[in-house]
């Protein structure tokens, strides 16, 4: 009897260990897929460019630690600063525009004063989910030389034909009308979605305080609008410094005349799979992603600091 | 102070954070490496002996070859032949982008598997792939002599034959026969680049500087090219022996010299868009505005009917000028060929198929679909005396044939691909006039030198 009812306590004991075990584990076994995914598709590629970027691999022969050698000749490479110039330049160019841009069309389409606005935020998103190498294509034939629509309109009214794709003045230019065309859209979503978290009744005050609808614009909707313009300011940002297809389609992956068209996505793309210098190019892409790391950082503290 | 738990009520878990992911650390890293462990049955690392007569019958399977369109044109009428011998053998062609064949090719030699049994590529990314593609050299020293220089010394590496080439690539100049006449130039008005510079200025009196004899890129070695080949640099960018760079070598500093003389020349188009073909000079060609393509590769009579079909008649191929009177004249591109990477496991069959497409009523067919010049012996002589209409009836393949019959062993070294951009890179600074010949060279070399690892 004794031993019967020692059995079922153990057996209790051992169910209850069991429970609490379970208790315990559950809720990361929950969470696991994304951490095993993470692990597998972020951070192991992560720490083993990484270490690429300390060997001179270039994918058939066995790599060879090579310490920080392809940093420091990454240092006397004019591809880099070159690169980076471009970039900065391109997002000078682009990102204030394309956000500027999208918070209009975001306001003017959030209007109920203008009909038919599902069709224009469909159309005006449509460049997003067009093909990029279409679009390299059509703006690389818009911007032809000798039978580009830009230049025969400029030689019918009176003007020079530009020579777009291979002047090096110019190249940036027709890189960043095709990334605010694309991206604009993107943009306008993200900005509609904070556009709608503002409560109405803010703009119903000012309404009867006698604010006129552009008083409205700067003193409600882009102080109100700051958290989500810095957010699309970062990935902007972010998604500028790794910027690829379009330059590619545009210029190839060696940037065109006088590397005008190179930044910092096709240098790693370049010497990653063109040159297939897998150690060079990992330490291309470490030192663009740490440069990343800092301007994002930069722009979350200063808009961190305005905001307060 | 503690602060409230707002998970009051909730079992607190008693493994640590650090636990569990190191944990998932364990667990995923036992995974990937259980994954990345060689299959049991891995692919042999070393070719068999596959002799130029395999024994018929034999390994029954699916042979696979990658390929991007129209290289194949020679092959596939091969098909029905290679499959007597091996009738248990089922051909399949897999068609990538040009770029894609080049970019898998690696992937597949890198990851170690995944690999086609047979693959065509161009000559220049050979020492990229080497170490993972089958050394034929036993099959091909028998008949290297069939094929016309240098295109089996294109195909070798280090000595080693790694497969073999399906055209020839010498470069001459190409030029609008009716364009010329009608501006009174005659192709032995100029034996040297100078000569023609000088054509340059004539050409543009003649037509009243409405259009322009010839286009000079600035950011396209393939001028650059031509240039080292007729300054004695059968390596491009690097010495005989592949150790050092030689852009920056005095012979080079004058061709360069050369080069930005043609640039300056009055009536030069100075690069329309980067490149010597493409639709900017092809829609030139076609409104009488350019006369003479510099960078005449002999794949171009492939290209130029189908994409200027109202030009039949009007082109003229004749030799590149020369550096210096009595010298060189000519250059030399990349042509392709087919080779068998080290993963495959029908390398005897493979080899077959590549022999069959290279060689014979392969090579034939392939010559007749695309017109390129082909490099096997047997072909190359019936091709030589045959006049083609697009060229008015010109035997062009006997120019070829001339400029070839004068051109050294040509060989792409390590580094090609990246020395070809690094002077890409330069070349923009010494045509607009930012930096001179002299220097210029002598910043890509440095370039060179440091990425390369060269002298």
């Amino acid at each position: 009897m004794t031993s019967a009812a020692e059995s079922l306590s153990a057996s209790r004991a051992a169910v209850r260990r069991r429970d609490r075990w379970w208790r315990t584990v559950s809720p990361y076994v929950f969470i696991s897929p994304f951490y095993i995914t993470f692990l597998i598709f972020g951070l192991l590629p992560i720490g083993f460019s990484l270490v690429v970027s300390l060997t001179n691999w270039r994918g058939t022969a066995r790599p060879q630690f090579i310490g920080l050698q392809n940093y420091a000749t990454l240092l006397q490479d004019p591809g880099l600063p070159k690169a980076l110039l471009n970039t900065v330049y391109v997002w000078i160019g682009s990102v204030p525009t394309m956000i500027f841009l999208a918070l209009i069309f975001a306001v003017i389409l959030n209007s109920r004063l203008v009909r038919g606005r599902n069709a224009f935020r469909t159309v005006y998103f449509l460049p997003q989910v067009t093909s990029l190498v279409i679009t390299g294509l059509v703006f690389g034939q818009l911007f032809s030389t000798s039978f580009g629509l830009v230049n025969t309109v400029l030689v019918a009214v009176g003007g020079n034909a530009i020579n777009w794709l291979a002047d090096p003045r110019f190249m940036k230019a027709v890189l960043v009308m095709a990334l605010v065309w694309r991206w604009v859209g993107n943009d306008m979503v993200i900005m509609l979605a904070g556009l709608n978290s503002i409560p109405g009744d803010i703009y119903e005050a000012a309404i009867v305080d006698g604010a006129s609808g552009v008083q409205s614009f700067f003193f409600i909707t882009v102080p109100l609008m700051r958290p989500v313009i810095l957010f699309d300011f970062v990935i902007t940002t972010i998604g500028i410094f790794g910027l690829f297809a379009e330059p590619f389609v545009l210029f190839g992956p060696g940037g065109g005349v006088k590397q005008a068209g190179l930044v910092t996505g096709t240098l790693i793309y370049q010497y990653s799979f063109q040159l297939f210098k897998f150690g060079y190019g990992a330490a291309v892409a470490w030192v663009v992603g740490v440069i990343i790391i800092f301007f994002s950082m930069l722009q979350l503290r200063l808009g961190n600091r305005e905001a307060t | 102070m503690s602060r409230p738990n707002p998970h009051q009520g909730f079992v607190a878990p008693t493994m640590s954070r650090r636990e569990f992911v190191r944990l998932t650390a364990l667990a995923t890293g036992v995974a990937a490496l259980a994954a990345c462990a060689p299959a049991p049955a891995a692919a042999p690392t070393e070719a068999p002996a596959a002799t130029t007569a395999p024994a018929a019958g034999g390994q029954a399977g699916s042979l696979t070859l990658w390929s991007w369109e129209g290289m194949t044109d020679g092959l596939s009428t091969q098909v029905a032949k290679f499959n007597e011998k091996y009738p248990d053998v089922k051909f399949e062609t897999q068609f990538y982008g040009y770029d894609d064949v080049h970019t898998n090719l690696l992937n597949a030699i890198v990851a170690g598997t995944g690999a086609p049994d047979l693959v065509v590529f161009d000559t220049f990314h050979l020492s990229e792939y080497a170490d993972g593609l089958a050394d034929l050299t036993t099959e091909v020293s028998p008949i290297a002599d069939q094929f016309i220089k240098p295109s089996t010394a294109v195909t070798s590496l280090k000595g080693k034959h790694y497969g073999l080439p399906t055209d020839l690539q010498p470069i001459g100049l190409y030029y609008r026969n009716d364009l010329w006449e009608k501006a009174g130039l005659k192709e032995t008005d100029f034996e040297t680049w100078p000569d023609l510079a000088g054509l340059s200025s004539k050409y543009d009196a003649a037509v009243g500087g409405q259009g322009h004899l010839f286009l000079v890129s600035s950011n396209d070695a393939a001028l650059f090219e031509i240039l080292a080949i007729e300054a004695g640099f059968r390596g491009y960018y690097f010495n005989d022996d592949d150790t050092k760079v030689i852009v920056d070598d005095p012979k080079m500093v004058e061709a360069i010299t050369e080069m930005k003389a043609l640039w300056d020349a009055k009536g030069t188009l100075q690069n329309p868009q980067g490149g010597y073909a493409g639709d900017e000079s092809t829609a030139l060609f076609k409104k009488d505005q350019l006369a003479t393509q510099l960078v005449g590769a002999a794949w171009l009579p492939h290209s130029y009917p189908n994409s200027m079909p109202e030009l039949a008649g009007k082109w003229r191929i004749t030799k590149s000028p020369a550096i210096v009177k009595g010298g060189l004249r000519g250059g030399f591109q990349y042509p392709s060929m087919f080779a068998i990477p080290s993963q495959s496991k029908m390398k005897e069959q493979a080899w077959y198929l590549l022999f069959l497409a290279t060689t014979g009523d392969g090579a034939r067919a392939f010559r007749d679909k695309s017109k390129v010049l082909c490099p096997f012996k047997e072909v190359y002589d019936e091709t030589l005396h045959q006049p083609e209409d697009y060229f008015g009836g010109q035997k062009i393949y006997e120019v070829f044939a001339d400029i070839s019959k004068d051109l050294p062993d040509i060989f792409y070294g390590t580094g090609f691909s990246e020395a070809q951009l690094i002077v890409s890179s330069h070349l923009a600074g010494i045509m607009t006039g930012e930096t001179t010949p002299a220097d210029g060279l002598a910043a890509a070399a440095k370039e060179m030198r440091s990425k390369l690892n060269k002298g």
